[in-house]
């Protein structure tokens, strides 16, 4: 910033006292016309002068330098005029200040509140690296020191771009936001698998799906979803049981059989598992009339007994028993009775509902 | 001594009764196949009339003896005496030995 000259408007007095050629103070008869801030020239007769410092007065005369703007140093009478006129050393002052800013290349150059000029205009001048200013070194838009983000280049139609970086890079590129391959077809039965391409979203991986059809829950041989496995049995005659005798129950009629699991005729005593799993069992039945000794109602997996009800007897009673068996394939359930009645006993028959057995997959 | 009897099942009356039903007791009475599998500690008496109504009949095995030993440590419980079926069996006899003198002295 220059040390611009100073001006006020009708800046004009006179001498108050004469000079010689070589003084180097003056005084003037209304310093109030003139700037109190320095320095300002003044025209006297045909020399220019410039204040430096001081009052204007006779006690605080200006402080003065002589001959300025090419003038010759003169003696000046008591009175004369004294002018603040707009020199050409003003103008050329101006004028080689607005020649510095248009050809400087480092500093910062303040606009202030107007137009800014346009970039064709002012490509002498270039945005210097914030990281450290005024060491000469141009705006390097590859690194990220400057603080600034590169822009975005338009991708190719459909997909995406933007500006990022990741982990172990130093700067911020330009990243896909997709892969350009189009998404997998999903089939039924597909396993799962990632993407080719390390962008932010993968559209080529898949989702594991399954398989076609859709397994009906008969279908199933895991899970929860295979309640339709089971069997219902019961006998449509009554059954003469000898006295204390472990007698299995034979079943010859079914209400269902979801899984094969049981003939009427060979082996009919038996639900036979053909699918494995946790199977819960169930048995009833009821005696004929007779209230000797006990009654007993067993529930038998391959043979070996896994529950028993037993209660003393009276007439017409009933019995029923419950199991859960993890089980698997080819293994069976029977059902035997026993009695102390003292000769044989009957385990009636009553309809689809006695004696019952069934068997039903629960998981 | 314990042998193995494989027996039919007849219908009578609306209700299944294996044959020999009879002589049945202190017994296992398992399903083979299409016929009843009878494990029992018979007597000679017992082994006579079971052996003229099986479709055949064997010694056991030993896995067998052993089956209806487990089964006899499962029911405990001592079979109440049919004492009205053992009157009738007694007249039956007197009867007979009656029946007998009779023969004798004519």
């Amino acid at each position: 910033m220059p040390d611009w000259l100073k001006f006020t408007n009708r800046g004009q007095s006179t001498l108050d006292g004469g000079i010689d050629d070589d003084d180097i103070t003056l005084a003037v008869a209304d310093p109030s016309k003139f700037p109190i801030t320095f320095p300002f020239r003044l025209t006297i007769d045909n020399e220019i002068v410039e204040v430096t410092d001081g009052g204007g007065t006779a006690i605080d005369p200006y402080d003065i330098t002589r001959g300025e703007e090419g003038t010759t140093p003169a003696a000046h009478l008591d009175k004369v005029v004294v002018r603040l006129n707009i020199t050409a050393g003003v103008v050329e002052q101006v004028q080689d200040e607005l020649d510095t800013h248009g050809t400087a290349t480092t500093g910062v150059h303040g606009v202030g509140v107007g137009t800014v000029a346009k970039t064709a205009d002012i490509t002498a001048t270039k945005l210097d690296d914030f990281a450290a200013p005024d060491d000469n070194t141009d705006l390097d838009a590859s690194t990220s020191k400057h603080g600034l983000v590169v822009k975005a280049t338009a991708p190719a139609a459909g997909l995406y771009n933007y500006v990022g970086i990741t982990n172990g890079e130093t700067a911020y590129t330009n990243k896909a936001l997709f892969d350009a391959t189009n998404p997998s077809t999903q089939a039924f039965g597909d396993s799962a698998a990632p993407g080719s391409a390390a962008v932010s979203a993968r559209r080529d991986h898949k989702h594991a799906m399954m398989a076609d059809p859709v397994p009906t829950h008969s279908a199933l041989t895991t899970g929860v979803h295979a309640f339709n496995k089971g069997v219902k049995v019961w006998h449509n005659a009554a059954q003469s049981i000898p006295n204390n005798t472990a007698t299995i129950l034979s079943f010859n009629q079914e209400d269902f059989d979801l899984d094969d699991m049981h003939d009427n005729t060979t082996n009919n005593s038996r639900l036979t598992i053909k699918t494995a799993g946790l199977y819960m069992v169930l048995a009833s039945i009821q005696w004929d009339s007779g209230s000797t000794g006990y009654r007993e109602l067993f529930i038998l997996h391959n043979g070996n007994v896994i529950s028993k009800y037993s209660i003393a007897a009276h007439d017409y009673i009933g019995n029923i028993n419950f199991a859960l068996k993890s089980c698997s394939v080819n293994d069976y359930f029977q059902v035997h009775v026993w009695h102390t009645q003292g000769a044989s006993l009957n385990v009636l028959s009553e309809g689809s509902h006695n004696p019952m057995f069934c068997a039903v997959r629960i998981a | 001594m314990i042998r193995v009897y494989y027996l039919k099942t007849q219908r009578v009356n609306n209700t299944d009764i294996v044959n020999g039903n009879e002589y049945i007791h202190g017994a296992i009475l398992d399903d083979e196949g299409t016929l009843r599998k009878l494990i029992q500690d018979t007597t000679d008496n017992e082994h006579a009339g079971l052996i003229k109504v099986a479709e055949k009949w064997r010694d056991a095995t030993e896995d067998e003896v052993q089956q209806l030993e487990a089964m006899k440590a499962h029911f405990p419980y001592e079979p109440p005496r049919n004492l009205a079926q053992e009157i009738n069996e007694l007249k039956a006899k007197i009867s007979a030995l009656e029946v007998k003198a009779e023969v004798e002295k004519i």
